[in-house]
């Protein structure tokens, strides 16, 4: 005779190996798999770096003779890393036990709310740093004996104001003002390349429990 | 509290969220250690059992799977519409066949059928997952439509 699902549950879990429970390795030091994990893990991760690769660009500027460059891309990067606190503490705030629905929106929102705040970062920082860059590079010890050879070789394409080639300078500042524009669908395309997917997910098991809601 | 008196319902849930023995594991590792991280967010605004049944169904909705490939999907994305490696998990063939049919689910309606075949109320069901308790019954009767017809009428 056909059972009913209810019935093909309760027998089926009084068997007696229905419910062996995995054998519990080192809960301590397990490493998450988890979103809101990961997501501590990165931005955390993401501090570090960027307060090293500010320490590393300032030695490099020093060395350069262009410590002024060096001490702007640190500024540069401080708006990153008190951001990056500022969302590792939001994330940690999302319980985990609440109902599926809060859970899944709060996490959504916080998500949207970091990369919403990155992309305004990313406006001002991408300009600013290629900005930073042509001078930094143009003015830089090192770089010197290039740049006097290329502006000998070619005096038209180096028209100097004050030492400063300005046609260069033009398409820098007119690059600086294409990334900041741009600076919201570079960062969009970049977070879609790695969690397009999830992002995704998110969006339809949302839509789901609202339909439930409603 | 413990949870040892809910590994049961952790490893039901779990079950219904992956499709491998490996994932099976890490899942349920996964939730003990959210559940063991969380604990001190527990209020005692519900029963423990809810706080249970909710944490492990948010970490499941939201568990991340990393693969061989390096990307980075959902474990449900990996679901054949068929058979899983996970179709032989219990000793009986009937509840490993009822496991197939869940897992082709959405992950909403696989949350309402798992609490619901655990006797839930409606509106348990519905403070767990954070829906309207009017929905639910309309919801179940169209879940267990579904399975009847994944299980090939084999169900009454």
């Amino acid at each position: 005779m056909e059972k009913s699902i209810e019935t093909i549950w309760k027998e089926g879990f009084l068997k007696a190996n229905a419910v062996v429970a995995p054998r519990l390795n080192d809960l301590y030091n397990q490493k998450s798999g988890h979103l809101v994990d990961k997501a501590m893990r990165m931005f955390r991760l993401n501090g570090i770096y960027i307060i090293g690769l500010a320490a590393f660009l300032l030695f490099i500027s020093i060395l350069s003779g262009v410590p002024v460059a060096g001490i702007v891309m640190v500024v540069l990067f401080l708006p990153h890393i008190i951001y990056g606190q500022r969302q590792l503490k939001a994330v940690k705030s999302i319980d985990k036990g609440v109902s599926s629905y809060q859970y899944l929106k709060s996490f959504d929102a916080w998500l949207k709310a970091a990369i919403a705040g990155y992309t305004k970062i990313y406006r001002f920082f991408y300009p600013l740093f290629i900005l930073t860059l042509f001078f930094g590079y143009w003015f830089a010890s090192p770089t010197q004996p290039i740049t006097r050879k290329l502006t000998e070789k070619f005096p038209n394409a180096f028209y100097l104001v004050n030492g400063v080639p300005v046609y260069w300078l033009i398409a820098a500042v007119v690059l600086a003002i294409l990334a900041a524009i741009f600076a919201g669908k570079i960062y969009q395309w970049d977070m879609n390349t790695i969690y397009g997917r999830v992002f995704k997910k998110l969006d339809e098991i949302l839509a789901d429990m609202e339909e439930l809601r409603n | 509290m413990s949870i040892l008196p809910y590994a049961g319902i952790i490893i039901k849930i779990c079950r219904a969220y992956t499709s491998t023995q490996e994932d099976f594991e890490d899942y349920y590792q996964e939730v003990c250690l959210q559940i063991w991280r969380s604990r001190n967010n527990f209020r005692q605004q519900s029963e423990w059992s809810t706080w249970i049944y909710r944490l492990t169904l948010n970490v499941c909705l939201t568990l991340l799977k990393k693969k061989k490939n390096n990307h980075q999907y959902f474990a449900s994305d990996y679901l054949p519409a068929e058979v899983t490696e996970d179709s032989q998990a219990f000793a009986d063939e009937s509840l490993n066949q009822l496991y197939d049919a869940i897992r082709q689910l959405s992950e909403v309606d696989r949350g309402v059928i798992l609490l619901y075949l655990e006797e839930k109320s409606y509106q348990e069901i519905a403070d767990i997952m954070g829906t309207n308790p009017n929905n639910i019954g309309v919801r179940i009767n169209r879940i267990k439509e579904r399975l009847k017809k994944l299980l090939n009428g084999k169900v009454n």
